[in-house]
């Protein structure tokens, strides 16, 4: 699976990009995973004060669709699927 | 009684030399607010569809919102309201910068300019002090050496706006620059200057500008304030990166439009032209804003060879246009056209869309070689600063491309591929992805245009709320909504961006604190409606119909390739009834008595 980060996420990754090869049931579960990695800025900026739903400032695209129009953070996942995330700071 | 409206209106006629003034309709002012409407509202009563963009008869009006000038956040905009040379259609087009706030603090809500010169003049406005002067010397120069010129002449204060080369050579995209980097970028206004031979207009000004109700006031700013400063687009996100920010996550989202909008929406490359790619690089020198902005979303920025320079930009659809648009990945090359477009005095979006338009007609071998005089391929960044010259001085193929990309693909036999509506250009989000985006811009009263409605904030960004952008149910009701509120706001002087964060309900204690009019937001909504209804009565009157509210043949009938929207093409005919319907118009487009009755209108 390929997830890339955007905007000040990156401050938060230390990085631009990441192949993830462990298991991964839904979105939930890989920002779990994730934020084990990234440490708590990142975990609060994508989830919610309970860390049950996703962060309203927060957009995540799984293969190019908005995870609101799928199933929100209990999107299922696939191996070869690419998440994008984005924090919501873009206007033009 | 005291309000925000400075009350006066200034008129030049640059046939005759007179200059006058006259008080602002008061009528007006509370049915059209400001700006955009009451601009199009005197437009039409005075010059009416019968007059062509570059008829001396064409008048031009600079018109300050009433907020203008004021201390309310982010509203220090003001709009030029003509008939386009671009489009036929009604032409607003709304600036930033400083200007329009000197023009309160010189004591007037708006100039009218009439006729035209026998020779090249510019305006200078010093307060009550009005004069017609000679141009012939600062004729032929760029945006930045009029501006310096210019406040050499008049003075260091004085806040300039003008037209470069493009405006004098009646480019149909010209726009009008505005303390240099603050562009009334769309639809050609610049070529409407220049056809009146009036190169500048120079304004300072010492007034104070007053509010209905101070304590009332205060208190909507500071709501108004603390609302754009808690919102994460416009107190943080803005700030921090630009609006190239979008890059990313349009292309991300599918819907960014690639070469010519020929290929899906995403290219590999996107980041390298990306917002965050513009800090990494090193472009980005500084944020900016305009006057009592407290967004600041404008950016200085430099280039490095071998496409050195300095200034300001770009701006999300100047970037895409000739990045993506053009196939180009070279964000030094594609700022540094962004910045001739800016010292040439030429919109930075029909421009690059317009390139990208002659490069799939040369790749596709309609263009002759021998006409486009280089390699006009897609992707050949060395091009494009050379192309933007040719275009403002219309020289070689620059001649065509100063006509737009629907009369260059005509010319060689191919109009169906100028990705226009209404011969404007569109700009930079896929309608084959994001389906609203495609009725707003087939609706829209200038043509092509991202800022008459902003349907890409439900659609991408999930503000204010989050719009499948693949279905076209209840796309028409928020399309209409977005596109009354944002004539409301471009009429108010607030910048469009406040809407990331304000409703209609905080726009209008602000003013009615600052105008002394009672607005609630259901009335300001209705003053919007009322302004989109009699743009679109004008266009109405000068021939267009329903059938001009559509899309490029290629948006509604060649199916994306590929990518998460593989296989769709924009479903307009699945909202375009339903939208004429809420709007109260027949199904021809045209707005019912009843609709015109209750709006206060009048047939043309
Ligand atoms: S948000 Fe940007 S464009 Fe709008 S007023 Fe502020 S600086 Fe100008």
């Amino acid at each position: 699976m390929e997830i890339k980060y955007f905007a000040y996420i990156r401050d938060y990754t230390g990085e631009k990009r990441t192949s993830w090869n462990e298991s991964v049931d839904d979105l939930a579960d890989l920002l779990r995973q994730l934020s084990k990695k990234y440490g708590n800025k990142f975990r609060d900026a994508v989830f919610d004060e309970e860390q049950t739903d996703l962060n309203s400032e927060i957009i995540i695209l799984v293969n190019g669709r908005h995870v609101q129009h799928l199933n929100g953070i209990h999107t299922k996942l696939a191996a070869n699927d690419l998440v994008a995330i984005f924090p919501v700071v873009a206007g033009g | 009684m005291s309000s925000c409206y400075q009350g006066k209106l200034l008129r030049v006629n640059l046939t005759n030399g007179t200059i006058s003034t006259e008080s602002l309709n008061q009528e007006y002012a509370r049915e059209y607010i400001g700006g955009r409407g009451l601009g199009t509202k005197m437009y039409c009563e005075e010059v009416g569809p019968n007059v062509a963009p570059l008829d001396p008869a064409n008048n031009m009006y600079y018109l300050t919102g009433p907020l203008t000038g004021t201390g309310s956040p982010s509203s220090g905009r003001f709009m030029v309201i003509t008939r386009g040379p671009l489009t036929n259609t009604i032409a607003s087009s709304n600036s930033g910068g400083e200007f329009g706030a000197e023009m309160k603090f010189a004591g007037y809500d708006g100039f009218v300019i009439e006729g035209k010169s026998e020779k090249p003049v510019y305006l200078w406005i010093d307060n009550d002090k009005v004069e017609i002067k000679d141009a012939s010397h600062i004729w032929g120069k760029e945006v930045p050496d009029t501006t310096d010129l210019l406040r050499t002449e008049t003075s260091e204060r004085a806040k300039i706006s003008c037209i470069g080369p493009a405006g004098e050579n009646l480019c149909k995209f010209a726009c009008i620059l505005n303390e240099m980097n603050r562009a009334a970028g769309r639809s050609g206004v610049g070529a409407v200057m220049g056809s009146k031979n009036l190169k500048a207009i120079a304004v300072k000004g010492n007034k104070p500008v007053y509010v209905a109700n101070r304590d009332r006031f205060a208190t909507a700013i500071t709501e108004a304030t603390k609302a754009l400063k808690d919102n994460p687009v416009t107190g943080a996100g803005l700030k921090a990166y630009g609006t190239q920010i979008l890059i990313n996550i349009l292309d991300q989202s599918n819907g960014l439009p690639v070469r010519n909008f020929r290929d899906s929406g995403t290219i590999e490359w996107a980041d390298k032209t990306s917002g965050e790619y513009m800090i990494e690089h090193k472009n980005l020198v500084r944020n900016k804003g305009c006057f009592s902005c407290v967004i600041g979303c404008g950016r200085v920025t430099r280039t490095f060879k071998p496409y050195a320079g300095f200034g300001e930009g770009p701006e999300y659809e100047a970037g895409w246009g000739f990045g993506a648009d053009c196939g180009i990945s070279d964000i030094d090359a594609i700022c540094q056209a962004n910045f001739r477009c800016n010292e040439l005095g030429i919109d930075a979006i029909s421009m690059p869309t317009t390139i990208a338009c002659a490069m799939e007609l040369y790749e596709s071998g309609y263009m002759p070689k021998e006409d486009a005089g280089c390699d006009l391929s897609f992707g050949n960044a060395a091009i494009l600063k050379e192309l933007v010259e040719k275009t403002a001085y219309r020289e070689g193929i620059g001649n065509l491309l100063a006509e737009g990309s629907y009369r260059l693909a005509e010319h060689y036999g191919h109009a169906e591929l100028s990705m226009s509506v209404k011969k404007q250009e569109m700009p930079a989000y896929e309608p084959r992805t994001l389906q609203g985006i495609g009725l707003e811009y087939a609706t829209s009263n200038r043509g092509g245009c991202h800022v008459r409605g902003y349907m890409t904030s439900p659609e991408i960004l999930g503000i204010p709320m989050k719009l499948d952008p693949a279905v076209t149910e209840g796309k028409a009701a928020v399309c209409k909504i977005f596109q009354d509120l944002t004539s409301a706001v471009d009429a108010a002087g607030f910048c469009l961006f406040t809407t990331f964060a304000l409703d209609a309900d905080i726009i209008a204690k602000v003013l009615s604190a600052g105008t002394g009019f009672e607005y609630t937001g259901e009335e300001l909504m209705k003053c919007g409606e009322r302004i989109w209804n009699l743009e679109r009565v004008f266009n109405n009157a000068c021939g267009f119909t329903g059938a001009d509210d559509t899309l490029p043949p290629r948006i509604l009938n060649e199916p994306q390739k590929n990518g998460a929207y593989k296989g769709s093409v924009n479903r307009l005919h699945e909202m375009l009834p339903e939208y004429y319907q809420l709007r109260g118009w027949n199904p021809s487009g045209v707005p019912t008595a009843e609709k015109m009755q209750d709006l206060n209108l009048k047939q043309l």
